[in-house]
């Protein structure tokens, strides 16, 4: 065995070392994650949601899941409940109903696909595979929507 | 622009669709790509996300960044048959848009001026739904040169280029809006 193959012997166990390894902790990985990741919901401070997390975040998934808005499932990844005078906090663009500034909304995003079909005259809808919806508590309405 | 609110009436409201008066506003914050994919808005709808509810409403949207945002007024309750004034204008500040429905506004950021152009029309998803004529009785821009306010002496009627799927009019004073259709849901209107 010349130094050349002897090199590529030796890279070839170190790769194949790094191949097992890799499967190990993907193995250990699998192992440990549960069967869906749960989004993470964070609610201010002295508030108190008269809806649950899970029917906040159904209106949002299946609200609007068939009517063209989120157009695809939605895969929730975080929730915040907060009053609506606080919402640019956690969606700029979003903006505040001023008449409606100590509302308790949900904030809900995801990924899925998103469509803005109010558009300008000529303009082409906008997409987006990322976004938020906005429920009102009160209610239980969306409010709003938007991307990314 | 002021306009006496009319009936409308979504036939596919409970798939997202909506019958809408509008007005749209062009905005600056990308000056080569400005018309039409960068505008904030403001109206009257029947529809909301699959609800059957007439609200005022708001919307911004920038294509180039992805960005837009729709949401309900709900501070104000629009009843038909009454006239309102419905405005978009810049404000001093970091890009700043505010549009309004008489004294109830939104704020919208970050959209730079100058406004680039004005729109008012109907909007509807559906070719069925009911979009009454809506008499515009008034319709004004202040001209950045002197502040002045204007009335808007000519406007267009015209197809949407990009499909042909409709028309969008306005605007001479007084006026009514007519009619403007845009690529309708994947869905399907009832």
């Amino acid at each position: 065995m010349n130094s050349f193959t002897a090199f590529r012997f030796r890279l070839f166990i170190a790769l194949g070392g790094v191949v097992l390894l890799g499967l190990g902790l993907v193995g250990l990985a699998a192992a440990s994650q549960p069967a869906a990741l749960q989004p993470v919901i964070e609610i201010s401070p002295g508030l108190s949601p008269q809806l649950s997390a899970e029917e906040a975040i159904s209106i949002a998934t299946t609200g609007t899941g068939t009517n063209g808005d989120v157009s695809a499932p939605l895969t929730v990844t975080n929730v915040h409940v907060i009053v609506m005078a606080n919402i640019k906090e956690v969606e700029p663009n979003a903006f505040v109903d001023p008449g409606a500034r100590d509302g308790i909304v949900w904030v809900i995003r995801g990924t899925g696909k998103f469509v803005g079909w109010r558009v300008p005259p000529g303009a082409q809808p906008i997409t987006g595979n990322q976004g938020y919806v906005v429920v009102d508590d009160a209610t239980g309405q969306v409010l709003q929507m938007g991307m990314p | 622009m002021v306009w006496k609110l009319a009936t409308l009436d979504a036939t596919d409201w409970s798939s997202s669709g909506f019958a809408s008066e509008v007005l749209w506003v062009g905005t600056n914050s990308d000056p080569t790509h400005e018309y039409p994919n960068v505008w904030v808005e403001v109206g009257v709808t029947n529809g909301w996300e699959g609800q059957d509810v007439y609200t005022y409403y708001a919307v911004m949207g920038n294509d180039d960044y992805g960005e837009y945002a729709e949401g309900r007024i709900t501070s104000i309750t629009p009843q038909v048959g009454t006239t309102h004034t419905f405005s978009g204008y810049s404000i001093p500040g970091p890009s700043l848009y505010i549009v309004s429905v008489d004294t109830t506004t939104i704020t919208f950021s970050p959209h730079a001026p100058n406004t680039m152009w004005v729109q008012g029309g109907l909007e509807s998803t559906c070719d069925n739904s009911r979009v009454d004529n809506t008499y515009v009785s008034s319709v004004k821009y202040r001209r950045k040169s002197d502040a002045v306010w204007r009335n808007a002496t000519q406007g267009t009627l015209g197809k949407i280029p990009a499909n042909g799927v409709g028309v969008v009019a306005w605007c001479t004073s007084p006026t009514k809006f007519r009619y403007s259709l845009h690529s309708q849901i994947p869905l399907g209107c009832s």
